[in-house]
């Protein structure tokens, strides 16, 4: 009779546990994503997180502090400098459009726009200031957008993530979308964001080592030895969903969108360490 | 000679109308593309849409276009497989994802 109670006892607590996980609020998976990975990498320094695959492999780190004796994104980094402090043709420029003349906000994007009703990230904002000022707005995916992009998350280096996500059904509907589509199988290969980074985070996909989800965003926008060049997180959002041949969206989707804001917050509390070198 | 003649002619003839309704016509494509795309469409509704469905509807087309409609019409029932997958796993996932989220 106990034992039938226990186990039925044990049954419901799996039901509500369940319902919690996929439920739960924003602060309590922050925690539990926090606690899953300190327990997967205990001797995994918290702050190390943002460097991705080099907290877990020794190897792969030597190699990256020889690389970063002359870092590969050094060259948009200077060209977004440039670009940032270049006057648009009405005179303004992308400091007038940010908080704190856009120096040290990083940490700070994606935020969810009251006004809008949707996800903000900074390569938005960037674009919606060059429309501002009647200038084309960039590509999304590499070049000038990741030469700035690369710039102001640079001024923001060390400073330390804090995504909110304020009151109101639609802050926290953006919020769950993007995390549903982080834990979603897609594409003919079945594989979710969490396939890779969360069950699989610290093993080998041929000779790549998979970054844990815990600070994945924090190096970003990154020059990637695969690329040849600098990507944004659309970018490599994109490879990721062509990966596991499920048809990508489009840059800044709402989708995409949404999926940043979910594991920015996720990286609440790690500092910003953009622009970031992957292998 | 003449005997076998006289049983393998008619056995030909016969199997002519068989043989003319096992080729896909340039219809039956349509008809079958049409239904892959239909459903491939829905997946994109489910935002779940698989590159390689993408990929065997033009290769469909490419057949078509150099009117092999027997390649076409068996490509665009792959295709159509291919996306009625991807429906499902959408589907599916609506609820599994759940399963997954760390606790």
């Amino acid at each position: 009779m106990h034992k039938r109670v226990a186990m039925a006892a044990a049954v419901v607590i799996g039901i509500l546990s369940t319902g919690t996980a996929a439920d739960a609020s924003p602060q309590q998976d922050l925690q539990a994503f926090r606690n899953y990975f300190k327990m997967r990498f205990p001797d995994v320094a918290f702050d190390d997180y943002v460097n991705g695959p080099y907290a877990l492999d020794k190897h792969l780190r030597a190699q990256w502090k020889s690389i970063m004796e002359f870092p590969p994104y050094a060259f948009a980094l200077d060209a977004g400098k440039k670009l940032f402090h270049t006057p648009f043709k009405n005179g303004k420029t992308y400091a007038d459009c940010f908080e704190n003349g856009g120096v040290g906000v990083r940490q700070n994007y994606p935020y969810f726009d009251k006004k809008s009703g949707q996800v903000m990230t900074l390569e938005l904002a960037i674009n919606e200031c060059r429309e501002k000022n009647g200038e084309r707005p960039l590509k999304y995916r590499k070049g000038k957008m990741t030469a700035l992009s690369a710039y102001m998350s640079y001024t923001s280096r060390g400073k330390r993530f804090d995504i909110k996500v304020p009151d109101g059904p639609k802050a926290l509907a953006a919020y769950r979308k993007g995390k549903e589509y982080f834990y979603s199988r897609h594409g003919q290969l079945g594989f979710s964001c969490a396939s890779c980074h969360v069950q699989e985070a610290g093993k080998k996909v041929r000779a790549q080592l998979l970054a844990p989800a815990l600070g994945i965003v924090a190096s970003f926008p990154i020059y990637r030895s695969k690329w040849g060049s600098m990507g944004t997180l659309d970018r490599r959002f994109t490879g990721c969903n062509r990966n596991v041949r499920a048809k990508p969206f489009k840059a800044q989707s709402e989708t995409y969108r949404d999926l940043e804001y979910f594991l920015t917050y996720m990286s609440n509390g790690l500092p910003v360490a953009g622009p970031g070198s992957r292998p | 000679m003449f005997r076998s003649a006289a049983i393998v002619i008619p056995t030909a003839l016969l199997a002519l109308p068989f043989a003319a309704s096992a080729a896909a016509s340039r219809a039956d494509y349509q008809a079958a593309y049409q239904q892959a795309l239909a459903v491939h469409k829905k997946a994109g509704t489910l935002d779940n849409q698989w590159t390689t469905t993408g990929k065997v509807l033009k290769a469909a087309q490419a057949a078509a276009k150099q009117g092999d409609y027997d390649k076409a019409t068996t490509l665009a029932g792959k295709a159509k497989m291919l996306a009625q997958l991807a429906v499902d796993q959408a589907q599916t996932q609506k609820q599994t994802w759940k399963k997954a989220v760390v606790r």
